[in-house]
């Protein structure tokens, strides 16, 4: 493999993405993984997967995105650190680019993005509820005792979805055990909560925003067919998921590290896969906040800080 | 010993509104933001479904009990949501636990506050306090001001914020009117040496929204700094200055009265709601004429007042082409979901401005 | 920009003066404002000669459609009133949302009824005029509300002022309360006057074989002690009325983001506690999940029946 590649990556609290695109901005490697509470671990075994696989390619720059892109973009050497919202309409601009609007439903947030000529005019994201997220979707599943993958199979046999309530977790649960209890079918019920999902997000988080199509429907959520259904009946229109619906985070970043092409990529080398990168917490006693503050260690020396309210030790990086 | 008179914590002001109590010959009792100690207290301590700033204020109260205070001061508003009945829900939650803390309102009953009333301070002493209070806050509203303009442009992030944190501590030593006039004198200049990059084009956004929420920087993320980081010059609309010359009905045509204000909001919205709410309308409104990038609307998650009036924010967004972030805080709101927000939104604002230089050009 | 947007809203404020499109019809959403006169506007509008449209009442659609349009932190009435006002759109080109600032002198209302009319205004335009008026008893009694809106409208003085008699007179007096001991159902007038959100729980307390009584609509009496919202201050007066004798315990409805309950539930709480009678709230949303109140109102019932 020749030429220069970008890479994005995708860290929050459920998943880790890793996407490498060549120069004409077409995905060559994506991984999904993950991330089982180590971010930083899961970021380093995506990257050992990406070399494994082309061990080639030169990195010509990084972006870093998710919850924990700060985290990332020290340990790895990121170029462009992105918030995710940005970094996901980036992605779905690229390949969809007459897109109106992005729904994105991951593992713990739901984000609407409404795009008009290509640009990001509004956007809305999950506040105080997490009923509307994958995470709620796994419970359910797990609850039912189903996999997540017979979950999706399910909800598309549904003839006539049970009405639930999805206000909040635990109005749905309950409302779902009840049902359950009085005779639904199962597929139905399963259908019921994709319904109550998908509404809870339109009420939620879409409420004042115009929704048009074509509608971009990704994130780890899109993969179940039963919230496509949802989607599709309720918008009344069939949302769009990508060819790389699952890892739109990274690619979005992968595309905004290839726009910003720097001249020298800080990327620390594939090798940062294998060394025991470790971190610290220390509590800043600068103000009553008492804030817990990140520190990465790689071979004792301190490569960058993340965490507190202030901004003071955003990436800072050498001796306290 | 001086009796402790606890006084809610309301951001920079609160070393002004400790300023104001002194002539009652009592030891203030403050801090500069809600802490995470507080909060949790007032959480434990509050009705569910409370609004966050109720439970922040109550939290500190407790704490303040906690400590040996003795008496508090919450203001008593004569308004139409929630606030008015903080103080004496709150003097019921402490006299359940067994905490004994008065708290004073600070409406008027008769022709004296009862806080006066108890502490009886003679009158030119009250006077001077007053007095100083008052320079106080708008030495506070100046300093502010000049954090905003700074922290967006600084080269070295962190400059300005230390700044405003010494200047802070010189003006809260500050005694007397003219010290205090000195002291806010040398602000600009302190400023001044804050090397800047003179490249950068800020973005300007206004913030708005509850009193509360706006300058505790515990409650809303410390939302200043991160926008200021992020290269934005921010303008928080509440200012006590001029809330205090609304209060006490002078300068009624100055900029920001509240006669101005509902002749700018009425085309959108015809009557007071209670709390800031009109405030929030007008100045958004102020915020597309001055031609402002965007607007971050800030409340307490359910709050009466500013909830009431985000349809109307929203319509005047589409027709005047203003993006608004709306944050709504609770006590579980996470850190890292308002400055994705806050980042998103940066960047939106940052796309609109080149799409706008480039079409110019 | 900002002067024809201004005009724009004076028209929309005054209607047209020709006689024709004096009597267009009015559309009346069955929520909100609609419970706390009942009978009022429904008697008033067509004694002036104008046809009123009414909201189809509240159903598990409406609820659902309330969810998706309205602001997600609104307590669930002024939900219902815009998924009420969603129903109206397209049937008449004006409806009725009053600024309701206070039911009784010395008293207030809920802060967010003094923001309806504006901000119906601003998420339905377009769709239909909002016709408006101020409700505030701090400032002029009902009768003379009303007959200053007939003639706003464009009606003659003595015709407003007969409209406005005819709808007082039609406001009706309430039930009169069950014998014996029985349960009191507290909540605002616009939760307990919806069939859909009551009647569930009316049942279930049927079927358990106990006697219920609806708080009244009404003003509060007395002065504000403390209370001065006026729908809060009349649920607690009729909470100090009660006596442990007549009152077998206490349920109220509340809706989830309701800003005067959570703070005023505080006086209720106290209030019960001292006069011995049980007290359980029931908060009420969009979704509100049935089984679930199934099993709190058999519990409660069941506990006070062991109790005694």
């Amino acid at each position: 493999m020749n030429g220069s590649f970008y890479l994005g990556i995708d860290v929050g609290s459920i998943s880790a993405n890793l996407v490498l695109i060549d120069a004409g901005a077409q995905v060559v490697f994506a991984d999904y993984r993950r991330v089982d509470g180590h971010p930083l671990r899961a970021a380093q075994t995506a990257l050992a997967a990406l070399q494994a696989a082309c061990p080639q390619a030169t990195i010509a720059g990084i972006g870093a995105t998710g919850s924990a892109r700060h985290l990332v973009a020290a340990a790895l050497g990121a170029d462009i650190v992105k918030n995710e919202i940005s970094a996901h309409a980036c992605a779905a601009i690229h390949v969809q680019p007459d897109v109106q609007t992005v729904i994105e439903i991951g593992g713990q947030d739901s984000k609407v993005t409404i795009v008009r000529d290509r640009v990001v005019v509004d956007f809305a994201m999950n506040l105080l509820c997490a009923a509307g997220t994958g995470s709620f979707l796994d419970a359910q599943a797990q609850r039912l005792n189903l996999s997540i993958e017979e979950f999706s199979r399910q909800a598309v046999r549904s003839a006539r979805p049970t009405g639930i309530a999805g206000r909040c977790t635990v109005f749905a649960e309950s409302d779902m055990i009840h049902k359950q209890q009085i005779g639904h079918r199962q597929e139905d019920i399963v259908m019921g909560l994709c319904l109550a999902m998908a509404r809870n997000f339109l009420g939620n988080v879409c409420v004042g925003k115009e929704i048009r199509p074509p509608v971009v429907f990704q994130g780890g959520v899109s993969a179940n067919q039963g919230m496509r259904r949802a989607f599709a009946e309720l918008l009344k229109c069939e949302p769009i998921v990508p060819e790389h619906h699952m890892v739109m985070g990274a690619l979005g970043a992968a595309l905004l590290a290839k726009r910003a092409a720097p001249e020298a990529s800080r990327f620390r080398g594939f090798d940062v896969c294998e060394r025991a990168i470790d971190t610290q917490a220390f509590t800043c006693g600068d103000c009553a906040n008492e804030c817990e503050v990140i520190e990465i260690v790689d071979r004792g020396e301190i490569v960058g800080r993340s965490g507190g309210r202030c901004r003071k030790w955003e990436g800072r990086a050498g001796p306290r | 010993m001086k009796p402790g008179l606890a006084i809610q914590p309301w951001g920079n002001y609160s070393l002004a509104l400790a300023a104001s109590v002194e002539c009652l010959r009592v030891e203030p009792w403050t801090q500069r933001s809600t802490t995470p100690e507080t909060l949790r207290l007032g959480v434990e301590a509050s009705p569910e479904f409370a609004c966050l700033s109720f439970k922040a204020c109550t939290g500190h109260f407790i704490k303040a009990a906690q400590e040996g205070v003795r008496y508090g001061v919450m203001v008593n508003s004569r308004g139409t949501c929630r606030l008015r009945y903080y103080r004496e829900i709150q003097q019921k939650i402490l006299k359940e636990r067994g905490l004994d803390l008065y708290v004073f309102g600070l409406g008027y009953d008769g022709i004296k506050p009862p806080l006066i009333r108890h502490f009886d301070p003679d009158l030119l002493p009250f006077l001077q306090c007053c007095a100083r209070a008052q320079q106080k806050t708008l030495a506070v509203d100046a300093l502010e001001k000049e954090a905003w303009r700074v922290r967006a442009v600084e080269r070295q992030p962190g400059d300005a914020t230390r700044v405003l944190n010494e200047c802070l501590a010189d003006l809260d030593r500050a005694r007397t009117v003219p010290e205090i006039r000195a002291c806010a004198r040398t602000f600009k200049p302190r400023f001044r040496n804050v090397p800047l990059d003179e490249a950068r084009l800020p973005l300007r956004i206004g913030l708005l929204g509850e009193a509360t929420l706006l300058r505790d920087r515990f409650l809303n993320h410390n939302l200043e700094e991160i926008l200021g980081g992020l290269g934005a010059e921010v303008r928080n609309f509440f200012l006590l200055g001029d809330e205090m010359r609304n209060i006490f009905r002078i300068g009624l045509f100055s900029r920001n009265s509240r006669w101005r204000l509902k002749r700018l909001a009425r085309p959108y919205l015809e009557h007071l709601v209670g709390g800031h709410a009109l405030d929030s309308v007008a100045h958004a409104l102020r915020c597309a004429q001055e031609g402002y990038d965007g607007i971050v609307h800030v409340a307490p998650a359910g709050c009466m007042p500013e909830v009431s009036v985000r349809p109307i924010l929203r319509r005047l967004s589409q027709d005047l082409d203003l993006p608004v972030l709306e944050c709504s805080f609770d006590e579980h709101a996470s850190h890292v979901g308002v400055v994705t927000r806050l980042e998103a939104f940066v960047s939106m604002l940052r796309e609109r401005q080149e799409n706008k230089t480039r079409t110019r050009k | 920009m900002r002067t024809s947007l201004a005009t724009l809203f004076r028209r929309t404020r005054n209607a047209s003066r020709n006689p024709d499109s004096l009597r267009r019809p009015i559309g009346l959403p069955q929520a909100l404002f609609h419970f706390l006169h009942p009978g009022l506007w429904e008697t008033f509008f067509p004694a002036l000669g104008m046809p009123v449209v009414r909201s189809a009442p509240t159903t598990r659609a409406t609820l659902e459609r309330a969810e998706l349009i309205s602001e997600t932190e609104h307590c669930l009435p002024v939900k219902l009133l815009d998924a009420h006002l969603e129903d109206l759109a397209g049937r008449v080109d004006r409806v009725f949302v009053p600024r309701i600032l206070s039911l009784r002198r010395g008293f207030i209302s809920c802060p967010k009824l003094a923001a309806l009319p504006d901000a119906v205004r601003a998420q339905f335009r377009g769709r239909f005029e909002v016709v408006t008026t101020d409700m505030d008893e701090n400032r002029r009694p009902l009768e003379q509300t009303l007959a200053e809106l007939g003639r706003a409208l464009g009606f003659a003085p003595a015709d407003s002022a007969a409209a406005a008699r005819q709808a007082l007179a039609a406001a009706g007096a309430p039930d009169a309360p069950p014998d014996g001991k029985r349960f009191l159902l507290l909540g605002h007038p616009y939760n307990l006057g919806d069939a859909y959100l009551t009647e569930p729980i009316v049942r279930k307390l049927e079927e358990l074989g106990v006697a219920v009584e609806r708080l009244p609509t009404g003003p509060p009496r007395g002065a504000p002690d403390p209370l001065r919202w006026d729908t809060s201050a009349h649920m607690l007066e009729a909470l100090r009325a009660l006596s442990s004798e007549r009152c077998a315990g206490v349920i109220q409805l509340t809706s989830f983001n309701c800003g005067c309950d959570s703070m005023a539930s505080t006086y209720y709480r106290e209030t019960l506690k001292a006069a011995g009678i049980p007290y359980m709230a029931l908060t009420l949303d969009s979704h509100t999940a049935l089984a679930g109140l199934d099993t709190r109102l058999e519990a409660f019932v069941d506990s006070i029946a062991g109790r005694a």
